[in-house]
């Protein structure tokens, strides 16, 4: 009995959110609980949830990015303007991830080597990645043709969709990186002591620099596929999806003060996101109060997140 | 803080590269357009710079204590849209409709408070959330229209001109100015958000709930969004759901370039003054250049950027020259 007890207890609170959330959507709609449903919900939140995990490497480490959004719009307008001029689709990747490693690039450079906040540069950056996406389209989507491409955005067999494959591998990669890796083990040193870190031999500066890098990175992969799934690279499509990522994180049990998280927690956080989206349109919210409704619940369930980790400590 | 460096004041190297800064953007107007110097355009200027200014008073208070206030330009946008839409649809006399959306400006202060010292969610993070939050709530009072033409009596705080060059706008500056310039220099509360900002474990052991400090902070900071909200809408005479979206870069940018420590405990308004009117005459200089509007943005980002990496280097400079 005491084991089960245990094993219940070691369920993040977040998941029993989720089941009720479910049990509720699905009683209001009996279309809810369909496997077509399940795959338009996995399409969904799969780019979330590569972005998502890139916020919590960031917040790890004690940072923070308010540019990922920004930066998943420029990733995805250069990939399209590969895609455009016909090239092959691993190299399209190439393009995407390569754009957004150098604007992580720039993040981390300025928080890394010159020390300015990161709230203030990836705020700044922000706007300057908007400003060049928006001269890259002359402030329009492009639009994409080209059908070997739009594959990414389609089910494989009618059953899987192929974004969520993708999206997926991107995210185990990242698991392993946490788990496994000399980086992954940096990003929990420098988020923990950056100062005892440093004197302890490790190039804080440098692995600093490179988490922002490897953020850009991921959400420029992440683009890629967005860009597949949408058919349109739209110059302002990373609206907001700065905060998403980091509620994301911050719900999955990640915190922004000790070093503690795990991108493993960052699914549950994406899940939850994701199912509320979907079940706004379920229980008939008129759009008009959506984006409000949905600005709400983040910060409520982030204050909710902070007060009961907060208590965790404690007892 | 106030240390002598070879006979020097430690603050007087950073006040001065700022004064330049203007002064630079000052020449640049004039040699754009010569009649930048005018009085009309002074007064335009001040005008103009006036809504950001006071803003900035709500924003440097919030910086100096804790952190940004990153839910200014939405806080605005709603203390606007509140006042205009009690005036137009509900016929509430204009006294009473700025109220209520001072009164807004203040709860949704205490909110950003109450999360930021109390539930301890870093500032630039709850209140990077609220924004949308707000943003989304101020669409939907207005259901997406946009409201205009109100009552003669309200537009004269923001429209009227007293001695010809100086306007109602202005005026009401100048009040909040010298009252947020007293709050900070000479109450006990100002001096509290200096120690609380420079140092929180330091500002407790010596008796200071910072808790109740930074809640109080960040209510000054909603208010003073408010208000700016409210002088919008009597200045330009409409109001819709995006207004201050604009307005938060330029605010940050305007208390950062007024040297204001982006690490809390530095700075004051004289200072935010200086950085609002500069970013205003930047403003006023990429409307003569015409410089297309989606580049704006991004050239106030990169003016954010600079201030901060000079400031941080000064300091940098300055430290090492200390030890040595």
């Amino acid at each position: 009995m005491t084991k089960i007890k245990k094993l219940i207890h070691k369920i993040p609170l977040i998941t029993w959110f989720i089941i009720v959330l479910i049990v509720v959507f699905s009683f209001r709609s009996d279309q809810y609980l369909t496997y077509r449903n399940l795959l338009v919900l996995l399409q969904q939140g799969s780019v979330l949830l590569v972005v998502a995990s890139a916020a919590t490497f960031v917040i790890i480490s004690g940072g923070l990015d308010l540019s990922l959004g920004s930066i998943l719009t420029v990733s995805g307008i250069t990939s399209a303007m590969a895609v455009t001029a016909g090239i092959p689709i691993p190299i399209v990747f190439l393009v995407g991830g390569i754009t957004g490693f150098l604007c992580g690039a720039v993040n981390g450079f300025f928080i890394s080597y010159c020390g300015l906040p990161p709230f203030i540069t990836t705020l700044g950056s922000q706007g300057i990645f908007y400003g060049i996406a928006l001269l890259l389209t002359n402030n329009e989507g492009i639009v994409i043709y080209d059908e070997s491409f739009l594959i990414l955005g389609a089910n494989i067999g009618g059953m899987i969709p192929m974004a969520f494959v993708c999206c997926f591998i991107l995210y185990i990669i990242m698991i392993i990186v946490q788990d496994y890796t000399r980086f992954g083990r940096y990003i929990y040193a420098i988020g923990g002591n950056a100062e005892g870190a440093r004197l302890s031999g490790l190039r804080t500066r440098f692995w600093k620099f490179f988490i922002y890098a490897f953020a850009g990175m991921m959400t420029g992969l992440a683009a890629v596929i967005l860009t597949s799934r949408l058919e349109v690279a739209d110059p302002l499509v990373g609206d907001r999806w700065e905060f998403e990522a980091i509620a994301c994180a911050i719900l999955g049990g990640t915190s922004m003060n000790i070093g503690k998280g795990d991108v493993k927690g960052t699914i549950l956080g994406a899940a939850l996101l994701t199912i509320i989206r979907s079940g706004m349109n379920v229980v008939r919210i008129p759009s008009l109060w959506q984006s409000a409704i949905l600005g709400t619940v983040l910060i409520l369930a982030i204050v909710f997140q902070v007060r009961l980790s907060l208590k965790e400590g404690r007892g | 803080m106030n240390g002598k460096i070879k006979g020097i004041n430690s603050n007087i190297l950073p006040a001065v590269s700022r004064l330049g800064i203007l002064f630079i953007i000052i020449i640049m107007g004039c040699i754009i357009d010569p009649s930048f110097l005018s009085l009309r355009n002074i007064g335009n200027n001040l005008a103009n710079a006036s809504i950001l200014i006071i803003l900035g008073v709500g924003e440097t208070v919030a910086i100096i204590t804790n952190g940004p206030d990153l839910s200014a330009g939405s806080i605005m946008t709603m203390g606007g849209v509140v006042t205009a839409i009690l005036m137009k649809n509900y016929d509430v006399h204009f006294v009473l409709a700025i109220l209520a959306g001072l009164l807004v400006g203040c709860l949704l202060g205490a909110l950003n408070g109450y999360m930021i010292a109390y539930v301890k969610i870093p500032a630039f993070i709850s209140t990077y959330g609220l924004q949308w939050a707000v943003f989304g709530f101020a669409y939907i009072i207005l259901e997406g229209y946009v409201l205009y033409s109100f009552d003669e009596t309200f537009r004269f705080i923001g429209n009227g001109w007293i001695f010809k060059y100086i306007s109602m706008t202005t005026v009401c500056m100048l009040v909040i100015v010298v009252a947020g310039t007293l709050l900070l220099k000479k109450t006990t509360f100002g001096r509290k958000c200096y120690s609380v900002g420079s140092n929180a474990t330091q500002a407790a052991m010596s008796g200071i709930d910072s808790r109740r400090v930074v809640m109080k902070a960040f209510i000054f900071s909603g208010f003073m969004s408010a208000a700016a909200g409210v002088l919008y809408v009597a200045r330009m005479n409409s109001v819709q759901s995006d207004i201050g979206s604009a307005y938060l870069l330029n605010v940050l940018a305007a208390v950062y370039m007024g040297g204001t420590s982006a690490s809390g405990g530095e700075g004051g308004i004289p200072g935010t003054i200086i950085g609002a009117l500069a970013m205003t005459m930047v403003s006023n200089c990429m409307n003569l250049l015409a410089v297309p509007s989606e580049l704006r943005d991004a050239v106030i980002d990169i003016l954010i950027i600079l201030t901060v990496l000079l400031d941080t280097i000064v300091r940098k400079r300055m430290m090492s020259r200390k030890v040595g």
